[in-house]
C-alpha cells in the first residue's frame, strides 16, 4: 500500500497553492486582488504561484481591464479541480494515518 | 499568511484551505438580494388579484395571448393583467438578479454561477405559460394538476419556489434550502387554499374585505421572502 506522503504532489502541496485552488474551486473565478488578501500573500509572491499553476494547466488567467485599471481573473480547470480534490483525499489519509497509528511504547509512561 | 509558512502540516493545510474557501463563499453569496426582490414582486402583484373587477366578467379574455377565453395564468376570477404582470416582473427580476450577482463580482473579485438559476426561474416560468385552457390535453398542466392548483393563478408562486432551490445549490447554502422548502410550502397552501377563510374558522373578523379577500394568499408566501432577504443581507452586510 502506497504511503499517502508519497502520493502527495509537490506542485499543489503548498498552503498558498491549495489556498489558490481552493478558493477558485469554490467560486467560479477569482481576480488577483481577492486571492492576495484572502491568502495574504505578497503579490511577487502569488504572481509566482499563479504563473506556476497556470502552466501546470491547473488554473487559466483572464487578463482586463476594469475602467483603467489592470484586472485578472483566475480560473480553475478540470485539472486543477482533480489535483485540489486529490491533494485533500491524500491530506485526509495522512491525518487518518496519524491518528491511528499506535503509540510509540518508548515515549509512553 | 506569510511566505514563510510553507511547510505546514496536513491538518494545517487542510483548515487554511476550507478557510480560502469558506471566505469566497461567503464573499459571493448574494441571495438577499433575489430573495427581496422575490418578494416585493409577489406584492406588487396584490391589485391583480382583487375580486370583482370588471375585468372579471364571465367570458373575459386573458391579454397576454389576445382572444382567449381564459387567461393564461391568472385564474378564472382575478384580473387577467396578472398575466401581463408576472411576465414582465419575472423576465426583469431575474434578468436584474443576474446584473446585480455580475455587479457584485466586479466590486468583490468573486464571481459566482448564477445562471444556472436565472435560466431555471425563466424556464419554470415558460413552462407555467403551458397551463392555458386551450393548449392541447398532453401538455395542458392545468389537467393534470392535483386538486385546483392552478385555479387561484398563484402558479408563479410556485415556479419561483423550485427556482430558489436551484438557488440554494449554486449559493451551496442549506439555510437558503431550508427557506425554499418553507416558501414553497406556503406557495402550495396558497395555491390550494383561501387564507382569508382562516379568520372566520377560528372566529375572527377579517381584516380584508370581499374585494382583497385573496391578499392573504399573496402575503402568506412573501413574508419569509422578504424575513429571509433581510436576514441575509444582515448577515452579509455583518460578515464585512
Amino acid at each position: 500500500m502506497t504511503h499517502p506522503a508519497t502520493a502527495l504532489r509537490e506542485l499543489v502541496h503548498q498552503r498558498a497553492r491549495l489556498g489558490v485552488l481552493a478558493v477558485v474551486h469554490e467560486a467560479d473565478r477569482a481576480d488577483f486582488g481577492f486571492l492576495q488578501s484572502t491568502l495574504d500573500l505578497t503579490a511577487g509572491n502569488l504572481s509566482r504561484h499563479l504563473q506556476a499553476l497556470e502552466e501546470a494547466g491547473l488554473v487559466t488567467l483572464e487578463r482586463g481591464y476594469h475602467g483603467k485599471r489592470p484586472r485578472t481573473w483566475v480560473r480553475i480547470t478540470k485539472a486543477g479541480r482533480s489535483a485540489l480534490q486529490e491533494e485533500i483525499t491524500q491530506l485526509k489519509a495522512l491525518i487518518a494515518r496519524v491518528e491511528t497509528r499506535p503509540e510509540d511504547p518508548e515515549s509512553a509512561d | 499568511m506569510s511566505e514563510t509558512q510553507e511547510q505546514d502540516g496536513p491538518r494545517e493545510l487542510l483548515s487554511a484551505a476550507a478557510a480560502a474557501a469558506r471566505a469566497a463563499r461567503r464573499t459571493r453569496q448574494g441571495a438577499w438580494f433575489p430573495l427581496l426582490l422575490l418578494g416585493l414582486i409577489i406584492v406588487g402583484a396584490i391589485p391583480f388579484y382583487r375580486l370583482n373587477l370588471p375585468t372579471m366578467a364571465p367570458g373575459s379574455s386573458g391579454v397576454l395571448v389576445g382572444r382567449r377565453e381564459e387567461p393564461i395564468i391568472s385564474g378564472e376570477i382575478t384580473d387577467p393583467r396578472a398575466d401581463w404582470y408576472w411576465l414582465i416582473a419575472l423576465i426583469a427580476g431575474y434578468g436584474a438578479i443576474a446584473l446585480f450577482y455580475r455587479w457584485r463580482a466586479r466590486r468583490t473579485g468573486v464571481a459566482g454561477r448564477i445562471w444556472p438559476y436565472t435560466v431555471a426561474g425563466l424556464l419554470l416560468f415558460a413552462l407555467l405559460l403551458t397551463t392555458g385552457s386551450e393548449v392541447p390535453a398532453p401538455v395542458n398542466l392545468q389537467r393534470v394538476l392535483p386538486g385546483e392548483l392552478a385555479g387561484r393563478g398563484l402558479l408563479p408562486l410556485i415556479t419561483i419556489g423550485l427556482g430558489l432551490f436551484v438557488l440554494a445549490w449554486t449559493e451551496r447554502s442549506l439555510l437558503l434550502a431550508a427557506l425554499a422548502t418553507v416558501y414553497l410550502a406556503l406557495a402550495v397552501v396558497a395555491n390550494l387554499y383561501d387564507t382569508e377563510n382562516l379568520f372566520y374558522r377560528l372566529g375572527w373578523i377579517s381584516p380584508w374585505d370581499y374585494e382583497n379577500a385573496p391578499l392573504p394568499n399573496l402575503l402568506l408566501p412573501a413574508v419569509p421572502l422578504l424575513l429571509g432577504g433581510a436576514v441575509f443581507a444582515l448577515r452579509t452586510w455583518r460578515a464585512r
